[in-house]
């Protein structure tokens, strides 16, 4: 269990603390700071000081710091550190600060009271919390129905309360996809995955049940299978699944039915390795011309249907570090040297489908006092193809089932970009 | 918990020493000050109150002053004659503010105790909260308080009820037990599930305060009666509270019933209580492998919640259950962790830094301990740019633990890659783990010549702690495969020369030490050393030269003689390290007794360590299976067993559960739970498909021992049912599948009877489920809809084996219980009637 949860400020200064149990002390705030605010190597998000574990994350500058004498489970306590941020912002604001925290510290206490007790997490739903603490307004808990505010509180769905009501029905469905790439300069793949996310953002009444149809490739062979169709489907490795889908039907037929949380939240998440529709294939040719000259010339191919396009398209080349200039064409977009970046920066806006584009740039080399090789890092590709999926995932459908059985809008968005991994191309 | 005093870390410039003791920095009342107004102004004007001077600064975080506090009492005193609720909040948050800098505003205890008497909830609260924090410090105050607590302790609304009790357990006053034993009781019987989770607690909070007492309350008893209860969160702070009041004897007692019940009703709690309930299951004795595999399929679903705590505990689980299916658990749990393995790397993919910090850890932990497994998704091991340093570091480590022979080469290219990173770290990270999959030999014959072939390259590099880190992962390699030593012979002198870390430099001398065969430089380079012996300041870069001469001196006799004796007699005469001077009079005395005696013991003091072999600090197998027992605990992030960082009394060694004495017929009834728990009922088109099943979820109780008398809460006696069975003898074994289930019911096209009767009382599904289990009438599927209850029941003639079909409503509105029964049984409509009957009987508590 948790002994005490503190909020210090980068300064290492509490702003607020509980105590759940005595065997901590505010003074260990000293030691958090000393130990890892004014740490010069940097430290994992647990630290261990005198057989107390500080487990912490951060939000915008402020730490918030769980400490513990026992063995805990770090994934629980993290789970509910993050709890708590996501509590505070829905309190607070997004972007709440030390100033929005030292003027609603009350609330945090209670809050704080609430979601934990002598150390052992309790409720810590926003929506429920929400329903008893409203230190905003000056109007109290008595005017609503006891009984039936604590059968809420008690409730097993958690993440949703009863009696929403929206004038209009609607679902957005996100669809963000990240694609990685690492090819060799021979163009043999030596990495390639799909992580994909669906967002939704659900303004539906009442207590609505969901049913969600990606094409994925189990159900979509077995319905072939039924009914003699001959689809193909998307062979989707492996995903998680926010908690209020129904995991044992998952597992059981794949059909992912659900009761949404009101607003945003992510499904699920997936990853998919094989058959990726790279969305650009790029061709390197990088020469070096004795000492002094680099040619390149590159070929960008945009490997998808014409009727969409790419947007922020960036193509970084990187030269060596003693370039003196550049001279380079392109047949689209912009690109100049940028030395800071050590690499020919080529900027495309919008990027049309099945598009051909070439760039060659003769580099010229300043003469060096030392010989040393130029490590050729590889090329990378930013880039964000709206309505387009590099796994081929499609939502087929998101049926919505209410006892008033109203018609609820959906709008889908698909969205793919390069991964924070990266999109590259040795060359 | 009383807030210690310490120096405001607020304001760094004022050093001011604890709290209201020190002077202050300014008069008293000269509070408007300018270097306040940095803090916004908040909602209402806090001052102006009872005609108190309004102090301008709105800001609660000011330094302290004795004057302050006073001012704060001043206006508490004039509290009554306030009307605005809002402003009335602004005092006590201000006060709530002081005690959340450290500042000692327990002189405010009188004053503030006398608000507690307000129907302003918020007001309330932090009065409660200020009580807590300061009753220590003032315990005969406090007690004067307790009757407002108690009264409000039995309000009419549940909130204030619960936050009355919190308070008052939390005092913290040994004083004060009898004063809470009676509302703490009343709570746990309370009809609002918020008084009892908080009275849960609060037995916990007693037993802190006094151990004897609680035990006297019998508290415990009453505990595991609520076990049962409707809310799950009452539940989960049962857990809680049993594991820690029992923890010296390895967490709370427990019995199949108990394990069951919680784990059929898994689906209801909220994540942080399904934690708590799979931290049971390590410590339960299935009955039979059976049983465990059963237990396995029921939680197998929540490898997929995106909650990696959740995930973690279900693979601990696992790893429990798969010792006692009696096969070698060694090869289960390797496929344990093949079924576990993508849900946790498709975790770490996305997931915050922290998660996969510790997921992470947990990967490294299982890779050595089942070595192989994670080979095929090394790549999830490369490391992102943008990535916080400290998994960039783990990754690294992780990486040469996936290698083999077929991915080795991809592994050890991308850890070159890493060489050159600016983080200095980093890239000696990345050297020292090339060289540990040469030493493992875990891409074969040629990595370890590649690697080799890499790391000679890195000497050769210039960069200072690349080629340092590079030469002492070369001595490892070379200790564990001395065939390679031909590669690494040439640019040894070179790199000596630009190699200033001290541990590199007596790596690179060793090395030359043991080369000096086949490196024609080598004397010369470390003649030059010993000729600057003087220039050397560290002791282990001496005591590398004096046995890499030695060496030496045995392989080229005539070069090296007359430098050795230069160097003996440097080192003899070297007053600075103790060592140093101690092995150079050593190695002298042992030339002079004979050299043929020296030579044998450095040329046969080979330090190498043969192939099948690994290094001391690479083997602790030991440790990790002892660490796989401490599995999801922090025991994996320090990689140490927990009682080298716990303190005695927080250390908890979880104990199996007791031996129990099952009856056969129970056991193979259990082993239906879980597995009917499974069973989704996907047949049923149902628009709230609540997937329970408990169907032997409190039956078993009848059957095994009932030690806590954990059966259903209904009071049928068991008794009545098995009498009753005239013309109806069911099988307590049925079992039907959801398909045959359907199938049957459609096929018989009229029901055999359909009826209502009346009910008294609103059972809920787990009661009735319950006790139409005790009559072997089996639920297939049941689930809760707003203005009803529906049941599929099913169950089985004993000597035909024909079965009987129900579909039961019971309606919320007008409790009552209506009923379809399908049979394909003869004499069908006499047995529907002692269906009925027992049914009527089984729900007697109801009616």
């Amino acid at each position: 269990m948790i002994s005490m949860i503190m909020m210090l400020n980068q300064k290492g200064d509490i702003l607020i603390s509980r105590q759940y149990r005595d065997d901590v002390s505010r003074a260990a705030a000293d030691s958090f700071r000393l130990e890892v605010i004014a740490a010069k190597e940097t430290v994992g998000p647990i630290k261990r000081i005198e057989n107390c574990s500080f487990l912490y994350t951060r939000h915008l500058n402020m730490y918030l710091v769980a400490l513990t004498r026992s063995n805990v489970n770090p994934a629980l306590v993290f789970e509910y550190l993050f709890q708590k941020i996501k509590i505070l912002k829905a309190y607070l604001g997004e972007e709440f600060d030390e100033n929005s925290m030292r003027n609603n510290m009350t609330l945090i206490y209670e809050l704080m009271d609430e979601t934990m007790d002598f150390g052992y997490p309790q409720n810590c739903a926003v929506d429920v919390l929400r329903l008893y603490i409203n230190l905003g307004s000056v109007k109290t808990v008595d005017d609503q129905e006891p009984s039936e505010l604590t059968s809420q509180i008690t409730g097993a769905i958690d993440w949703r309360r009863e009696g929403i009501r929206h004038r209009r029905n609607e679902v957005y469905i996100d669809v963000l996809e990240s694609v990685n790439l690492l090819l060799s300069s021979t163009g043999t793949i030596l990495r390639n995955e799909v992580t994909g996310q669906v967002q939704m953002n659900t303004k539906l009444t009442g207590m609505p049940e969901c049913k969600f149809g990606l094409n994925d490739k189990l159900v979509i062979d077995r319905e072939n299978y039924h009914h003699g169709s001959r689809k193909a489907g998307v062979e989707i490795d492996d995903c998680t699944f926010h908690r209020c889908v129904r995991l044992g039907k998952f597992d059981a037929d794949r059909t992912i039915t659900f009761i949404p949380p009101d607003g945003e939240f992510e499904l699920m998440r997936y990853r998919v390795t094989d058959n990726i529709n790279l969305p650009f294939r790029v061709i390197p040719a990088v020469q070096e011309e004795g000492q002094t000259r680099v040619s390149i010339n590159l070929k960008v191919i945009a490997n998808f249907s014409d009727k969409l396009y790419a947007q922020h398209v960036i193509v970084r080349i990187p030269v060596p570090r003693n370039t003196s200039k550049a001279k380079i064409k392109v047949s689209l977009g912009r690109a100049k040297y940028e030395p800071e970046q050590q690499a020919i920066v080529w900027r495309v806006k919008r990027f049309l489908g099945k598009a051909e584009c070439m760039l060659s740039a003769d580099v010229d080399l300043m003469p060096t006092v030392r010989k040393k090789a130029w490590s050729r890092p590889p090329i990378s590709v930013d880039f964000q193809v709206p309505m387009f999926t590099a796994s081929g995932v499609i939502v087929r459908f998101l049926r919505v089932y209410d006892k008033s059985g109203y018609h609820a809008n959906r709008w889908v968005r698909y969205i793919t970009r390069q991964d924070v991994t990266g999109y590259q191309v040795r060359i | 918990p009383r807030a210690t005093l310490v120096p405001m870390m607020n304001n760094p410039h004022h050093p001011t020493g604890p709290g209201s003791s020190a002077p202050p920095p300014f008069p008293p009342g000269a509070g408007a000050g300018g270097p306040h107004n940095q803090h916004p102004q908040v909602g209402n004007a806090t001052g102006g109150v009872g005609g108190a001077p309004p102090p301008n600064n709105d800001s609660y975080f000011t330094e302290t002053r004795k004057g302050e506090v006073n001012e704060l009492r001043t206006l508490l005193r004039s509290f009554d004659k306030e009307r605005n609720p809002l402003r009335k909040r602004e005092v006590i948050k201000k006060v709530i503010a002081y005690m959340t800098l450290g500042i000692d505003v327990s002189r405010l205890f009188s004053d503030m105790m006398l608000l507690v008497e307000t129907r302003d909830l918020v007001v309330k609260k932090m009065v409660y909260l200020f009580l807590c924090n300061y009753a220590t410090t003032n315990p005969e105050l406090a007690q004067m308080c307790t009757n407002t607590l108690q009264k409000d302790c039995s309000n009419e609304d549940p909130m204030v009820r619960g936050f009355a009790l919190r308070a008052l357990c939390s005092l913290q006053l040994p004083q004060m037990v009898e004063y809470i034993s009676e509302p703490l009781r009343k709570s746990l019987t309370d009809p609002h599930g918020y008084v009892r989770k908080t009275g849960v607690m609060g037995c916990l909070k007693l037993y802190h305060l006094n151990r004897d007492f609680a035990d006297s309350c019998g508290l415990v008893d009453i505990l595991y009666d609520l076990l049962k209860d409707n809310d799950t969160n009452v539940v989960t702070n049962c857990i809680h509270v049993l594991n820690e009041i029992m923890r010296e004897e390895g967490g709370m007692r427990m019995n199949r019933a108990i394990m069951l019940h919680l784990l059929n009703r898994l689906h209801e709690f909220s994540e942080f209580g399904v934690m708590a309930v799979l931290d049971l299951v390590p410590r339960y004795r299935v009955a039979n492998s059976d049983e465990a595999f059963a237990i396995m399929n029921l939680l197998d679903p929540l490898l997929r919640t995106s909650n990696s705590g959740v995930a973690l505990a279900v693979v601990r689980c696992f790893f429990a259950l798969t010792e006692q299916t009696g096969d070698d658990p060694l090869v289960m749990q390797r496929q344990v962790v093949d079924r576990v393995k993508m849900p946790m790397i498709t975790l770490t993919a996305g997931g915050s830094a922290e998660l996969v910090y510790s997921l992470l850890k947990h990967v490294d932990v299982l890779s050595q301990r089942f070595p192989g497994v994670f080979d095929d998704e090394y790549r999830q091991f490369y490391v992102r740019y943008n990535e916080p340093t400290h998994i960039k570091y783990l990754k690294v480590s992780i990486l040469p633990k996936v290698a083999n022979a077929n991915n080795a080469p991809d592994i050890i290219g991308e850890l070159s890659e890493y060489v050159g990173d600016i983080d200095a770290r980093l890239s000696r990270l990345a050297v020292r783990n090339m060289a540990r999959i040469a030493c493992s030999n875990a891409g074969g014959d040629w990595g370890a010549e590649h690697v080799v072939g890499k790391l000679v390259e890195f000497l050769d590099l210039n960069v200072a702690h690349v080629s340092a880190e590079a030469a002492n992962a070369l001595k490892d390699v070379l200790r564990k495969n001395p065939s390679l030593r031909e590669h690494v012979a040439p640019p040894l002198p070179r790199a000596l020369k630009y190699t200033t870390d001290p541990i590199g430099k007596a790596s690179i001398i060793w090395l030359l030490g043991e080369l000096s065969d086949i490196s024609n430089e080598a004397p010369y380079v470390l003649e030059k050393l010993i000729d600057s012996y003087d220039a050397i300041s560290n002791a282990s870069v001496k005591m590398a030269l004096l046995t890499a001469t030695m060496k030496m001196f045995f392989k080229r006799p005539p070069e090296v003689q007359a430098m050795l004796g230069r160097l003996l007699k440097y080192a003899t005469d070297d007053v600075s390290t103790q060592d140093v001077h101690d092995r150079a009079l050593y190695y002298y005395r042992l030339l002079k007794a004979s050299p043929q005696i020296a030579e044998q013991i450095l040329n046969n003091l080979s330090a190498c360590v043969a192939i099948e072999k690994t290094f001391a600090e690479e083997d602790d197998s030991d440790m990790h299976a002892a660490l796989m027992n401490e599995f999801n605990s922090l025991s994996i992030i320090y990689g140490q067993t927990s009682e080298n960082f716990i303190d005695e009394e927080h250390r908890y060694v979880p104990a199996m559960m007791a031996e129990e004495n099952v009856e056969g017929a129970a056991a193979s009834l259990l082993n239906d739970g879980p597995a009917h728990a499974h069973q989704p009922s996907t047949n049923f088109e149902q628009p709230h498909p609540q997937p329970t099943s408990a169907t032997n979820g409190a039956a078993p109780s009848a059957a095994v021992v009932d030690l806590l008398d954990f059966g259903d809460s209904s009071p049928t006696p068991a008794p009545i049912a098995a009498p009753s069975n005239e013309g109806l003898l069911l099988n307590p074994n049925a079992s039907m599948t959801g398909e045959a289930f359907q199938k049957m019911w459609g096929e018989i096209s009229s029901p055999t009877l359909t009826d209502s009767f009346r009910l008294k009382k609103l059972p809920n599904t787990a009661d009735t489920e319950g006790a139409l289990g005790k009559i072997f009438l089996n639920t297939m599927a049941s689930g809760e809809l707003p203005t009803e209850l529906k049941f599929f029941l099913y169950a089985q003639e004993s000597h035909s084996g024909s079965y009987l079909l129900v579909q039961a409503v019971i309606s919320k509105s007008s409790p009552s219980f209506s009923y379809i029964i399908k049979t394909n049984a003869k004499d069908a409509s006499k047995k529907c009637n002692s269906l009925i009957e027992k049914m009527k009987s089984a729900l007697v508590g109801f009616m």
